[in-house]
């Protein structure tokens, strides 16, 4: 009994899965300053969350918060200027000049993420960049299965229409 | 086979190939921290036991045992009274010329549930009487092979008698009892302390790791005066004082017949051994006290069978083993039982982590790991010898316990060892037992249905809602109106779409609501209950007169209902019947059953009536 209610060690949870949080956070929001909050938010968030109950995995918990607070902030990242166009997000997050194209693909696919309703967001990024099955994603958000599979395609059938558009756009501004 | 040409496709793998440092700058990390530290400054950490006690469940589950009490605890430590041996000088001789005594008990916890102070009168080692400082009584009878525990509330004129089937006959493993087994070599003298103007020679013995004893002698009478048990590992001292040998009470005082006037509540606990058989998924969710799982059958897995069975491990609990028989050999057996509970196995933690799922499943390693392999493998064996040979049993075997993500506890044994990958897909193929799957395919549950009306009242946090008169047609179709006519609603969900008509009559609307996602579906309320009735397996409550009918009482409870239905003892049909949901915090009642009136088709109609302004909403939108 003393183990499950003993003080949370928070040091050694930020060490221990610090990394994962890390990864996760830059991978979807693609610049250090923006991980930075995100870091923060997301082991914020998992105190507030151990205050009303204790948490059984860390790992699991902290990846998906980490997943919603990075899909947040893309989302309020393109909430003031909200043009659809990929170069502004370049434009607002210079990265490296040796980015290559598919970078841009990237890039890309963090806008369209932010356009997505953050459910479908959240269980694309689950799945397709966590790795987490169904099973496990249906756990985690409290529903079922074949709705994570609904999910899933609405998100993947809106991802690639937003993909699409933004290379369209892309040629025909690239032609003369 | 991914298209790699697919646009989502190539974006996905751009990002997942994106490099990213492997930790945060040490900078982002140290804030991170000290944010932590500073707002868990104020904060209070969660208690486990005020959560355990506050389910409801657990409470009933754990009703009887509190009653017995702590010394249920000394036995489990300190091993079997049975044919013990005794020689501890003068005071044990003393003590063995008595067979009563009576004594007041304090027990001091660290963490748990308060234990009030109580005299306790020991009539001899398996009947007592509990006289608890807040009035309250306790008869523990444990002579028979159905022990008896009864507790009275005086002041409430209440009284619950809880029936422990098959737990006895079994001896009251008391300290004094105990104290009786120390030996002269392995006993410390303390010396002496004055108590009351008497001087007290001191004792100690601690036998094991886990009760540490020190008893305080009166010199002149040989008898203990003061003992203290501390239970190291368990945070708890029991203190023991006002003896008195040879006391005299009547010996109605053990009577466990209840006195008249008292309103008794019977509840009765299984301790009787079962021989092995055969269960489906629903058993197991109605018997067990918390959630309940299934094994989702994978391509590799040849046989699955699930058997229901005493505890291999002695522990006079019923446990269900799922089987699983592999395509390359190997038997593996997952146990869960109402045993595998949070608050006894507080030694996880301390086990060795040996797998973490990505969706939260915990797997520990087990301080018994292949001693308890072989107790499955070989009660498995024993019931399903088609299953498996104990012959084959392999040294390679192993257990480890897992932990679900809601705190559920069950264990795994294999008798050969398996791969992490194999592992994590057969406790990820745990699935959970809902109550629906349960009611829907219970065989003699919708047979017995018959139309008719009732009234539903409905508490929110023991608050009243909403009541309204329902008309039960079919276990799909209901009618509900409220008393006074201002609002109809009409649900039929016997296809797909289900279809749910709301009428207005005072302004002539009608929304009907055509749910896509919804249906074929039988009202989970009504085949509860039908559940419950099923006399062979719900705990009795005896007869009662419930409006004027002479009905008698079956309960039910599980993780998710306590259910509670009140039959007309001529027709067998209900009378009242209550739901607790037990994680909605609501409980539904119904009551003024109708079963003769003939219920008109035309009131279940899903078609809006004439002159009504209707709208139509599908869901998921078209």
């Amino acid at each position: 009994v003393e183990y499950w209610s003993k003080v949370t060690n928070w040091q050694s949870i930020v060490d221990k899965h610090g990394g994962l949080v890390w990864s996760i956070a830059c991978r979807l929001l693609g610049n250090d300053a923006d991980a930075a909050d995100c870091f923060q938010e997301t082991f914020v968030s998992a105190f507030e969350f151990s205050r009303k109950q204790r948490i059984r995995s860390y790992p699991a918990l902290l990846s998906r918060l980490a997943t919603v607070r990075a899909i947040d902030q893309l989302r309020s990242r393109n909430r003031p200027t909200n043009l659809p166009d990929c170069r502004d997000v370049v434009d607002n997050n210079p990265g490296p000049q040796q980015h290559l194209a598919a970078d841009e693909l990237a890039e890309q696919l963090r806008l369209a993420l932010s356009k997505l309703p953050p459910g479908e967001a959240e269980v694309f990024c689950l799945r397709c960049l966590n790795g987490l099955s169904y099973r496990a994603i249906a756990r985690h958000l409290g529903i079922k299965q074949n709705a994570v599979g609904v999910m899933l395609h609405r998100a993947r059938q809106k991802l690639r229409g937003l993909l699409k558009s933004v290379v369209v756009s892309d040629e025909r501004e690239v032609l003369p | 086979v991914k298209d790699k040409k697919d646009i989502l496709n190539q974006a996905v793998e751009r990002l997942t190939k994106t490099k990213v440092s492997s930790g945060p700058p040490q900078e982002v990390a140290d804030a991170t921290v000290a944010r932590l530290t500073e707002m868990s400054g104020s904060s209070e950490q969660p208690n486990m036991w005020r959560i355990i006690m506050n389910s409801k469940i657990t409470k009933f589950a754990a009703a009887a045992v509190i009653i017995i009490g702590v010394f249920i605890g000394i036995n489990q430590f300190g091993g079997s009274i049975d044919g013990a041996s005794v020689a501890w000088g003068q005071v044990v001789e003393q003590l063995n010329n008595y067979t009563k005594y009576k004594c007041r008990q304090r027990v001091v916890r660290e963490k748990g549930p308060e234990v009030l102070a109580m005299d306790v009168y020991h009539l001899n080692l398996s009947l007592r009487r509990q006289e608890v400082e807040n009035g309250d009584i306790h008869i523990i009878d444990m002579r028979g092979t159905d022990a008896i525990t009864v507790e009275l509330k005086p002041a409430e004129m209440k009284a619950t008698v809880t029936k422990l089937l098959g737990f006895g006959p079994r001896k009251d493993p008391h300290i004094i009892e105990m104290v009786k087994r120390f030996e002269q070599e392995s006993t410390e003298r303390l010396g002496t302390k004055e108590v009351d103007g008497k001087i007290l020679q001191g004792f100690r013995h601690t036998p094991d790791g886990h009760n540490d004893y020190t008893v305080w002698v009166d010199p002149e009478t040989k008898l203990p005066v003061e003992i203290e048990l501390v239970h190291t590992q368990r945070g708890q001292t029991i203190f023991l004082d006002e003896f008195e040998f040879d006391f005299e009470l009547d010996p109605s005082a053990f009577s466990t017949d209840i006195p008249d006037g008292y309103e008794v509540e019977t509840l009765i606990n299984d301790y009787r051994p079962v021989e092995a058989k055969d269960v489906t998924a629903e058993d197991i969710r109605s018997k067990l006290n918390h959630t309940a799982y299934t094994v989702e059958k994978l391509p590799w897995m040849e046989k699955i069978i699930t058997i229901e069975t005493i505890d291999p491990l002695g522990t006079r609990t019923k446990v269900y083993m799922t089987g699983i028989y592999s395509n390359d050999g190997n038997a593996m057996i997952i146990v869960q039982g109402d045993y595998y509970d949070i608050k006894r196995m507080v030694w996880i933690p301390n086990q060795q982590l040996v797998l973490e799922t990505p969706g939260g499943i915990e797997l520990y390693t087990h301080p018994n790991d292949a001693i308890y392999a072989k107790y499955f493998l070989e009660s498995f064996a024993k019931a399903k010898p088609e299953f498996f040979d104990i012959k084959n049993l392999s040294e390679e075997r192993f257990t480890w316990m897992i932990v679900m993500p809601d705190q559920t506890i069950l264990s795994l044994s294999a008798n050969k060892q398996m791969s992490d990958e194999k592992v994590q897909e057969l406790v990820e193929s745990l699935t959970e037992i809902k109550e629906q799957e349960y009611a829907i395919q219970s065989p003699d549950g919708p047979q017995e249905f018959i139309p008719h009306s009732c009234i539903k009242t409905v508490y929110r946090r023991g608050e009243l809602s909403l009541q309204k008169k329902v008309y039960h047609k079919t276990l799909s179709l209901r009618r509900e109106e409220d008393f006074d006519h201002s609002s109809i609603k009409i649900f039929d969900l016997s296809t797909k779409p289900a279809r749910i008509l709301i009428l207005d009559p005072e302004n002539r609307k009608a929304l009907l609501k055509i749910h896509y996602d919804m249906g074929p579906a039988k009202n989970p309320d009504m085949l509860a209950m039908l559940a419950a009735r099923r006399k062979d397996d719900s705990q009795k409550l005896g007869i009662h007169e419930i409006d004027g009918i002479s009905a008698e009482g079956f309960r039910r409870v599980n993780a998710y209902n306590d259910i509670t239905i009140w039959a007309n003892m001529e027709t067998g049909l209900p009378v009242k019947m209550e739901i607790v949901h037990l994680k909605r915090n609501q409980t539904l009642v119904f009551t003024d059953f109708d079963f003769e009136t003939e219920l008109d088709e035309s009131l279940f109609l899903t078609v809006s009536p004439e002159g009504y302004d209707l709208q139509t909403i599908t869901t998921p939108e078209k």
